[in-house]
C-alpha cells in the first residue's frame, strides 16, 4: 500500500480520527465564548473547573461517584444499540433496580455483606432487566416503536418508586418521603475513607472489561455485531435478531438496575424520591459518543462526570450557575454528532484515494 | 403517423457494463409502443435517458422535430415527457388533489385554491376515464388506484408521452384490464405510450408496436399485428450460443438436496411458487432460467429460510428441514451467495475478517463455548482472502469500500470454505465487469467439479446455459421445462419462459 500524502492539491486534508478530539476542544472553545459573553473569565471559569474536579481527592473521589452509574447505564445501551433498538428506558430501569436493591435491603435483621450485597444486586438486575426485556418484547412481538415504548416505561417506573417511598415502604419516623436505611451489610465499602467514593467503580471498571470483551471475544458479540452493522446480512445469514433484540434489552435493563442499586447502596442507602439526576438521559449521550465501543464509553462518561462535578466547581469559586455544565454538555453533544458528517465524509475521501491507489497499483 | 420522438445512437456506459449500444428508437403519435427485453437489457436505461434521469455518453433525442437536451425530470416535462415508476412517489398521508397538484398547485393569493384543485381533477378524472376521488387519501388506494394516480400526475403536467415502467407488475388482473382500457383512451386522445415490460402476453395485448432490447441493442421494432408470441420469444431470447468456458465431464454423485413440491406464497399474497420439485446432486450445477419475477427470489427465499413454505418439502442431506430457521440450515450445509451483494451478502460497516467469519464462527476451531479464536479467525480470513485473490488494503478494511468484484469473490470464498451441501448462487455476476463475471464462472464451475451441488438463479439467460448442467425454466412459480446441458435448444427455452411450453 502506498503511503498518502495529506497534502493533495495544496489542500490539507485531516485524518479523520482527528475529528471528535477537535470538534470537543471546538465545544470548549465555544463554551469559553458563551462565558466570557457572560462577564466571567473563561480561563477562571475552566480553572475553576478544572480544580472543581481534580483539585483535590474529595474532588476527583465525586468525579468517579458521578462516572459509575452513568458507566454502566451507557454500557448497557450500546448492548441495545448494537443490536438495533433504540432505548430511553435507562432512567426508568435505573429507579426500579434501586427499588429492587431496597426491597431485599429493607429486610429486618442483617446477613453478612458477602451475602446481602450481591442479593441486593440480583433483585435490582433482574427487575430491571425484565423492565427493558419487555420493552423488546413489545417491539418483536407488537412491532411498538421502542422509543415511545421505553419513554413512557420510564414514567410508570419513577412514579411506582415515587408511590412506594411515599406510602408502603416510607420511613414512619421521618418527614421526608424516603425509606428507613437499608441493612448496613449491604453498604457498599468505602473505598477511600473520609470521601463518597465506593467500590462501584471497581464494578464499574470490570463491567466495562467484561463487555469489551464480550462484544469483541464472543460468538454473542460477533452476532450482536453484525446485527447493529447490517440487520438485512445478520437475517440472511442465520442471525435471528428478535431474539438478539430481547436479549440485548435484558442486557441493557439489567446493567441500568445494577447502576440503580450500586447508587442506592454506596451513596444513599435508602431509596428516595430522585435517586438518579437524569443519570439514564445523560447514559444515552455518552453511549451515542461512545460509537458501541466501551472503552470509549469509559472516557465519554469520565468526560461526562468531570463536567458535571467541575461545574459545582465552578458555581462555588465563582458563582458560575450549575445549568452552565449542562450547556457545555449540550455542546460537546452537538459538535461531536455534527463532527460524524464531516468525519464520514473524510472517510469517504480516503476510501476513494485507496481505491485510486490500488487501480494505479493494478 | 408521425413520430414524436426519435432516439438515435444512444449509448451509455456505466463502470464495466455497456448498459445502452447505440440503440435507436421512434415513437408515433397515439401509438401504443411496447418496448420488451429481459432484466438489463437496457430499456430502462433508455427511459431513464429520455427522462433526464442519467445522460447518456452518445446520441441525439428529438421530440417534435426539434433536437432537445434533457438533462433533469424537468426537462422532459417541459418537453412532455411524463414517466409512472414501478415504485410509487406518493405521499401517502395527503389526498389525491394535493399529491397531484405538488408544485404546480393552484393558488388564491398564499392560499391553496383547493376547490379549483378538486373540479380540475374531477375533470381531467373523467375525460379520460381515471374514476379518482380527489378527496380520498392515498393510504386509502389500491395500488391500481394509486398507479392511476401517478398517471394522472404526468398528465396533469402536459405530458404527451407517456412511459410506464413495468406498470402491470403490481397489479391484479381485472386492474391490468382496466389500466388497458385507460391506455387506450389515451392513445384515441392523441397521446403516445411507451410501456416497459418483459410480459409477452401484454405486449399481443396492448400494443401497436414492439422494440425489442437485448444486452443493450435494440433487435428491430416490428409491428404486433405481424408478429406471434414465437417470433417474440425468439427475437427476445436471441440466437448466439457461445460457450467460451472449459467444462469438464459431468461426474454425478449422490443427491445432496431436493425440494418436493414446494408452494411459496409471494409478497402479495398470491402465490409465487408452485408444487416446485427439484433434486440436486453432487457434482452438478442446476440452473433456473426465467424472466425475473417468476419466483425465483421467493424460491430462494423459501430454501434459505427468510420465507415460510406454505406446503411441500426442503430435504438437505438426507434431513427434512422444512420449516426450520436460516441457522438451522445453515448447520446442514446450506450456503449462499445472494443478489444483494452488499445488503445480504456482507455486513456493511464491519471489516473484511469479520465478514469472512459470518458462516463458521460458530464452528470449532473457529470458536469454543461462545468464545471466538481471534488468531484463528483472522487465519481463516487471510486464507480466503489469498486463495481468491481478494484486493483490499488490509483485513480490517471495511468491506464496503471493496469493489463489486472483489465483494463477490470474498462472499464466493467464504460460501465455499470447508464442507457443504448445497451453494446456492443468486445473480452471481449482476453489475460485475467482465474480468471478474469470468473468474466468478470459472470458480463456479470449478467447485462442481470439486463435487459441489450448486443451484444457480441467473436473470442472464447466457450465463444460464453456460453454467448449468441442468436447465429449469420457471413460469409463474412453476417449473415448466428442464433440459440438459447438452440438448439446450434456445427457442425452446425461450417459448417456455414467455410461457407457451
Amino acid at each position: 500500500m502506498m503511503k498518502r500524502s495529506n497534502w493533495k492539491h495544496g489542500h490539507f486534508t485531516m485524518p479523520s480520527r482527528l475529528v471528535l478530539p477537535l470538534a470537543i476542544v471546538m465545544a470548549l472553545v465555544l463554551g469559553g465564548v458563551f462565558l466570557a459573553c457572560s462577564g466571567y473569565s473563561p480561563i477562571a471559569a475552566y480553572g475553576a473547573l478544572l480544580r472543581g474536579s481534580f483539585g483535590n481527592i474529595n474532588a476527583l473521589a465525586e468525579v468517579l461517584v458521578k462516572t459509575t452509574p452513568l458507566l454502566l447505564a451507557s454500557l448497557g445501551l450500546i448492548i441495545s444499540s448494537r443490536a438495533q433498538f433504540i432505548s430511553i428506558g435507562s432512567e426508568g430501569q435505573i429507579y426500579l433496580g434501586a427499588m429492587g436493591a431496597a426491597a431485599v435491603g429493607l429486610f429486618d435483621g442483617e446477613l453478612p455483606p458477602v451475602i446481602a450485597i450481591p442479593t441486593c444486586m440480583i433483585a435490582a438486575v433482574a427487575i430491571s432487566a425484565l423492565w427493558g426485556g419487555l420493552a423488546g418484547w413489545l417491539k418483536v412481538r407488537l412491532n411498538a416503536n421502542e422509543v415511545i415504548v421505553t419513554l413512557m416505561m420510564n414514567y410508570v417506573a419513577i412514579e411506582l418508586v415515587r408511590y412506594f417511598v411515599n406510602g408502603p415502604w416510607r420511613d414512619p419516623n421521618s418527614v421526608e418521603p424516603f425509606t428507613a436505611q437499608i441493612m448496613a451489610s449491604a453498604w457498599l465499602p468505602k473505598l477511600i475513607p473520609r470521601t463518597r467514593l465506593h467500590i462501584g467503580i471497581l464494578i464499574a471498571l470490570a463491567m466495562t472489561i467484561l463487555f469489551w470483551w464480550l462484544i469483541h471475544h464472543t460468538t454473542f458479540g460477533y452476532r450482536l455485531t453484525v446485527c447493529g452493522a447490517s440487520p438485512e446480512a445478520a437475517i440472511a445469514n442465520g442471525i435471528n435478531s428478535r431474539r438478539m433484540i430481547i436479549l440485548s434489552m435484558l442486557i441493557s435493563g439489567g446493567m441500568s438496575g445494577l447502576a440503580g442499586s450500586i447508587e442506592l447502596m454506596g451513596i444513599h442507602h435508602r431509596l428516595i424520591e430522585d435517586i438518579s439526576p437524569s443519570y439514564g438521559f445523560t447514559a444515552i449521550i455518552i453511549a451515542i459518543l461512545g460509537r458501541g465501543e466501551p472503552i470509549r464509553v469509559l472516557f465519554a462518561a469520565f468526560f461526562f462526570a468531570v463536567l458535571t462535578v467541575g461545574a459545582d466547581g465552578m458555581r462555588m469559586e465563582l458563582g458560575i450557575p450549575t445549568a452552565v455544565g449542562s450547556i457545555l454538555q449540550a455542546l460537546v453533544l452537538m459538535f461531536a454528532l455534527g463532527s460524524e458528517i464531516y468525519e464520514r465524509r473524510l472517510q469517504k475521501q480516503e476510501q476513494i484515494r485507496f481505491r485510486a491507489a490500488e487501480e494505479e497499483g493494478a | 403517423m408521425s413520430n414524436v420522438l426519435e432516439m438515435h445512437g444512444i449509448t451509455k456506459r456505466f463502470p464495466g457494463v455497456l448498459a445502452n449500444d447505440k440503440a435507436d428508437f421512434e415513437l408515433r403519435q397515439g401509438e401504443i409502443h411496447v418496448l420488451l427485453g429481459e432484466n438489463g437489457a437496457g430499456k430502462t436505461t433508455l427511459m431513464n435517458i429520455l427522462y433526464g434521469l442519467l445522460q447518456p455518453d452518445e446520441g441525439e433525442i428529438v421530440i417534435g422535430g426539434k433536437k432537445v437536451t434533457i438533462t433533469s425530470p424537468a426537462d422532459a416535462l417541459n418537453s412532455g415527457v411524463g414517466m409512472v415508476h414501478q415504485h410509487f412517489m406518493l405521499v401517502s398521508t395527503m389526498t389525491v388533489a394535493e399529491n397531484i397538484a405538488i408544485g404546480k398547485e393552484p393558488r388564491k393569493g398564499v392560499l391553496l385554491d383547493r376547490k379549483t384543485m378538486a373540479r380540475e381533477v374531477r375533470e381531467l378524472s373523467g375525460k379520460f376515464g381515471l374514476d379518482l376521488d380527489p378527496e380520498r387519501y392515498i393510504w386509502q388506494l389500491s395500488s391500481g388506484q394509486q398507479q392511476r394516480v401517478e398517471i394522472f400526475k404526468a398528465l396533469y403536467r402536459g405530458a404527451d408521452i407517456l412511459i410506464l415502467d413495468e406498470p402491470t407488475s403490481v397489479l391484479s388482473p381485472p386492474e391490468i384490464a382496466s389500466l388497458f382500457t385507460i391506455l387506450r383512451g389515451f392513445a384515441k386522445a392523441g397521446k403516445s405510450i411507451i410501456l416497459i415490460t418483459h410480459k409477452l402476453q401484454e405486449v399481443l395485448e396492448i400494443s401497436d408496436r414492439v422494440t425489442v432490447m437485448r444486452k443493450g441493442r435494440v433487435q428491430g421494432t416490428v409491428n404486433t399485428k405481424e408478429i406471434d408470441k414465437k417470433q417474440l420469444a425468439a427475437m427476445l431470447v436471441g440466437h448466439d450460443v457461445e460457450f467460451t468456458l472449459e467444462r469438464n465431464p459431468l461426474r454425478l454423485g449422490p443427491v445432496q438436496a431436493s425440494l418436493e413440491g414446494l408452494t411459496v406464497t409471494g409478497d402479495h399474497g398470491k402465490n409465487a411458487v408452485t408444487d416446485f420439485t427439484l433434486s440436486l446432486r453432487a457434482g452438478e450445477i442446476v440452473g433456473i432460467a426465467g424472466v425475473d419475477g417468476n419466483g425465483q427470489s421467493e424460491l430462494v427465499e423459501a430454501i434459505v429460510g427468510l420465507r415460510p413454505t406454505v406446503s411441500g418439502k426442503l430435504i438437505l442431506d438426507g434431513k427434512n428441514m422444512t420449516g426450520t430457521s436460516a441457522w438451522k440450515r445453515i448447520d446442514a450445509g446450506l450456503r449462499y451467495v445472494p443478489a444483494g451483494r452488499k445488503t445480504r451478502g456482507v455486513a456493511v460497516g464491519l471489516s473484511v475478517s469479520d465478514n469472512a467469519a459470518l458462516k463458521v464462527y460458530r464452528s470449532r476451531p473457529y470458536s469454543k463455548r461462545g468464545v471466538l479464536k481471534k488468531n484463528v479467525l483472522r487465519e481463516f480470513a487471510k486464507g480466503l482472502v489469498e486463495e481468491y485473490d481478494v484486493r483490499c488494503s488490509s483485513l480490517d478494511t471495511k468491506v464496503e469500500t471493496l469493489s463489486g468484484g472483489n465483494c463477490q469473490k470474498l462472499l464466493l470464498a467464504r460460501e465455499t470454505a470447508g464442507a457443504f451441501r448445497l451453494l446456492l448462487v443468486e445473480h452471481p455476476t449482476q453489475g460485475l465487469d467482465v474480468g471478474a463475471i469470468s473468474y466468478v464462472r470459472r470458480r463456479l464451475l470449478e467447485k462442481r467439479d470439486e463435487g459441489a451441488a450448486i443451484l444457480l438463479i441467473s436473470a442472464d439467460l447466457d450465463e444460464v446455459l453456460e453454467l448449468s448442467d441442468r436447465v429449469v425454466v420457471m413460469y409463474e412459480g412453476r417449473a415448466v421445462y428442464s433440459c440438459d446441458h447438452d440438448s439446450i435448444d434456445r427457442e425452446a427455452i425461450g417459448l417456455a419462459m414467455a410461457g407457451l411450453k
